[in-house]
């Protein structure tokens, strides 16, 4: 998985990087039709006949029941031709970045069983974390739902 | 009688616990911290140190009584995971400065009931008495491992 080019997702003082080459669109939340039916989501994210499971998180990655109404955008992001997710957000950004030389592992101390979160990085005065698509399903979406 | 040199970090209200001197990097009086999500909750904070993210522990989280971090100080130190590997570093995070200590083999006392039954009973090498106190000493490796993340997260 290419992590030169990395989509920023910007909620509740959280930046969560992904690859950006994974982005299928980014759309505004009113384009979430709200549905109890997909486990932990808000609901499903329409774009183009097409449509993403939609999680709103908060700091902790506590997958919220309401979307917060500051959270404005849903970045839709797919794997391998399938629409896996959606997040809703504050902001989306674009960031480049050496894989090398700028992301700093997460340590085995910090992986709790599920933690999607790959990577560290500090850059431009902001601390943001790391993911890819497939930690982040795994996070996401519960195994029976897969 | 032979005389250990170590550090005596208070990691909570009753939980005392020491390290070998060699292992003291330093310590930092409130440092900035950076949350980590979806982490567990005795190890879910980094300090950037040299340029690398250190983890920080806070082992009285592991009895749900996690120290406030306003006024809180953090232990810097070294463990090798494995010969021939390089240094690693971990962060626990204390109530006040750590105090330097000699320890002498008389005062080696069995773990107590409560560590026993307790996570750090996994990465609890032995136990002295410090005037009335009991001190563990902790293996820093395990403390760092996997298998105590597991553990812990096993049982919570």
């Amino acid at each position: 998985m290419e992590l030169d080019n990395l989509a920023v997702i910007s909620f509740d003082g959280i930046h969560l990087l992904l690859p950006q080459q994974s982005v299928a669109t980014i759309e505004m939340v009113s384009n979430i039709e709200k549905s109890s039916e997909i486990p932990d989501a808000v609901g499903s994210l329409k774009s183009g006949g097409r449509s993403w499971p939609a999680y709103a998180l908060n700091a902790q990655f506590e997958k919220l029941r309401e979307c917060p109404p500051i959270y404005k955008f849903c970045i839709a992001l797919s794997r391998n031709n399938e629409d896996v997710f959606s997040i809703a957000c504050e902001e989306v950004s674009t960031l480049s970045v050496n894989p090398k030389n700028e992301l700093k592992p997460l340590q085995d101390s910090m992986k709790a069983p599920n933690n999607p979160v790959q990577y560290l990085l500090l850059k431009n005065n902001k601390f943001m974390i790391v993911s890819e698509i497939d930690a982040m399903c795994d996070f996401l979406i519960p195994r029976a739902s897969v | 009688m032979s005389t250990s040199d170590a550090w005596l970090l208070e990691c909570g209200d009753s939980l005392l616990i020491a390290v070998g001197d060699h292992q003291m990097v330093e310590y930092i009086q409130g440092p900035f911290c950076y949350s980590v999500p979806a982490s567990p909750s005795y190890c879910d904070s980094v300090l950037l140190w040299h340029d690398n993210f250190i983890p920080v522990m806070d082992l009285a989280a592991l009895y749900d009584q996690p120290i406030d971090q306003t006024d809180s100080v953090i232990c810097l130190l070294n463990y090798q995971p494995a010969a021939n590997e390089p240094l690693l570093q971990i962060a626990i995070r204390t109530n006040k400065a750590p105090i330097k200590i000699q320890v002498e083999d008389e005062q080696v006392c069995e773990l107590s009931d409560s560590i026993k039954a307790s996570p750090l009973s996994f990465v609890a090498l032995t136990s002295f008495m410090m005037e009335i106190s009991p001190v563990v000493i902790i293996d820093i490796n395990k403390l760092c491992s996997a298998e105590f993340r597991d553990s812990v997260t096993a049982a919570t």
